[in-house]
């Protein structure tokens, strides 16, 4: 991941989040295991990343994901921004999200 | 009869072990073979279909399979020295597939889709060198078919399997051959494999049809629990026994990981929500990373944490096991009825 290109949160609550199909993810009871099939590496995310993640997957960019999570985990929009741009910055870095500029193919 | 001559002195066999269909003509002892309606004549005469993929099983000089493995191209995915030179290794060729090696029990040849199965054994009994076979072997050819192997014992209670997981010493043996000796079916001692049937449920297959036991926990059985349990084998490191045991898979049931080493020994907690890395690393085999095999790990481990109950049970040294198997049958019975 290009770390200066993503440095600032906005510019990651703009840009077009996919996840590559070389990653595959599984619920657990209280986390789920995403699996990077090119790395060969698991990682764990708790509820609440997990959760991120799956309102992520089903939304046009991180910014639209923010609504929907603020209303659902109860904390202000401005929180989950913060977290939510965190969170983008390091799935990116394992490879289990990748982040685009918007209007990038 | 000297241990090579014993080697081809047998008809040929089918039998099921790990989720294979397994096709072979030497003494197998811890390969029971299927009942003779099962398997019509093995020399050129319809078969019935296999159950499951068909594995054939073959013996052969060592020359054969070093003769077979290229000089480049291979890769070392495993290479165990506990200080006295190399103990097992394993090596990958894309093409010629998995070359297992074990010192005392000599050299294995896997397809790479663990439908062919060359064994180079040295020149000892074979539920001796067998060990090797279904102890790491066919464990890798069944991964290889796409099934899951877990370092866990295994016995059926009521038409299920109860899995007893943990790593080497925590009892598994003992409370599989207490379990086994109260009425439980015999499945497996080391290494269950693990599939899901049509309906996305788990199955667990047989594995093989032996159990080695440490000298002090045999010495715990009385001579009539003893051969009720199994007939001996052989001694080695442990006592090998030979039990009776099903062919078929049964349903996952429950799951039962040992703990050891803790206090209030004994006890049987409920695991509402069993840590997927506990899960994942209960897996017989480590080193086998392709795409699909983890993927199906994590796939078979998700669906055991989201469908089969699952407690732990702390051993401490000294646990009494008559006492421990007698708990867990019951809660095991109580659980799955």
């Amino acid at each position: 991941m290009d770390r200066v290109r993503w440095e600032r949160d906005a510019d990651v609550l703009a840009a077009r989040v996919v996840v590559p199909d070389h990653v595959v993810s599984r619920a657990f009871v209280d986390q789920s295991v995403a699996l990077n099939l090119r790395t060969s590496r698991y990682y764990s995310l708790n509820v609440t990343a997990s959760r991120m993640l799956e309102v992520l997957a089903q939304s046009d960019t991180p910014a639209e994901a923010v609504t929907a999570l603020s209303a659902e985990l109860g904390e202000p929009q401005t929180v989950i921004e913060r977290s939510l741009a965190g969170l983008c910055r390091e799935l990116a870095e394992r490879g289990l999200i990748e982040l685009r500029d918007a209007g990038e193919g | 009869m000297p241990a090579r001559a014993e080697r081809s002195a047998a008809a040929p066999w089918r039998s099921r072990a790990f989720g294979l269909e397994l096709e072979g003509s030497f003494p197998a002892p811890g390969l029971p073979p299927l009942p003779p309606d099962r398997v019509t004549s093995l020399r050129g005469a319809a078969r019935p279909a296999p159950a499951a993929p068909l594995t054939r099983l073959e013996l052969v000089e060592p020359r054969t399979i070093d003769q077979a493995w290229p000089d480049s191209g291979a890769r070392r995915l495993l290479a165990e020295d506990l200080g006295q030179g190399l103990e097992r290794t394993i090596d990958h060729h894309p093409e010629i597939g998995y070359r297992l090696f074990a010192r005392g029990f000599g050299l294995a040849l896997v397809s790479p889709d663990g439908r062919l199965v060359r064994c180079a054994p040295p020149d000892l009994a074979p539920w001796r060198w067998q060990r090797f076979l279904v102890g790491r072997v066919l464990p890798w050819a069944a991964i290889l078919s796409g099934l899951e192997a877990f370092h866990a014992g295994a016995v059926a209670v009521g038409g299920k399997a109860i899995a007893l997981v943990g790593p080497s010493g925590a009892g598994k043996t003992s409370l599989v051959a207490r379990l086994v000796l109260a009425g439980a079916g015999f499945l497996t001692d080391d290494v269950l494999a693990l599939d899901r049937a049509s309906d996305g449920a788990l199955r667990a297959h047989p594995g093989a049809s032996v159990v080695g036991l440490r000298a002090a926990e045999l010495e715990q059985l009385s001579a009539a629990e003893r051969e009720r349990l199994g007939t001996l084998l052989g001694n080695d490191d442990k006592a090998y026994l030979s039990l009776a045991r099903s062919h078929e898979a049964v349903p996952l049931g429950a799951v039962y990981f040992l703990t050891t080493g803790e206090r209030a020994g004994g006890s049987i907690e409920p695991l509402p929500a069993p840590d997927p890395r506990i899960l994942m690393a209960s897996t017989f085999v480590l080193t086998l990373a392709t795409p699909d095999r983890l993927q199906n790990l994590l796939d078979v481990c998700a669906e055991i944490a989201s469908s089969v109950p699952a407690h732990r049970v702390r051993v401490e040294p000294g646990t009494d096991a008559r006492a421990l198997a007698a708990r867990l049958d019951a809660h095991a019975r109580a659980l799955l009825s």
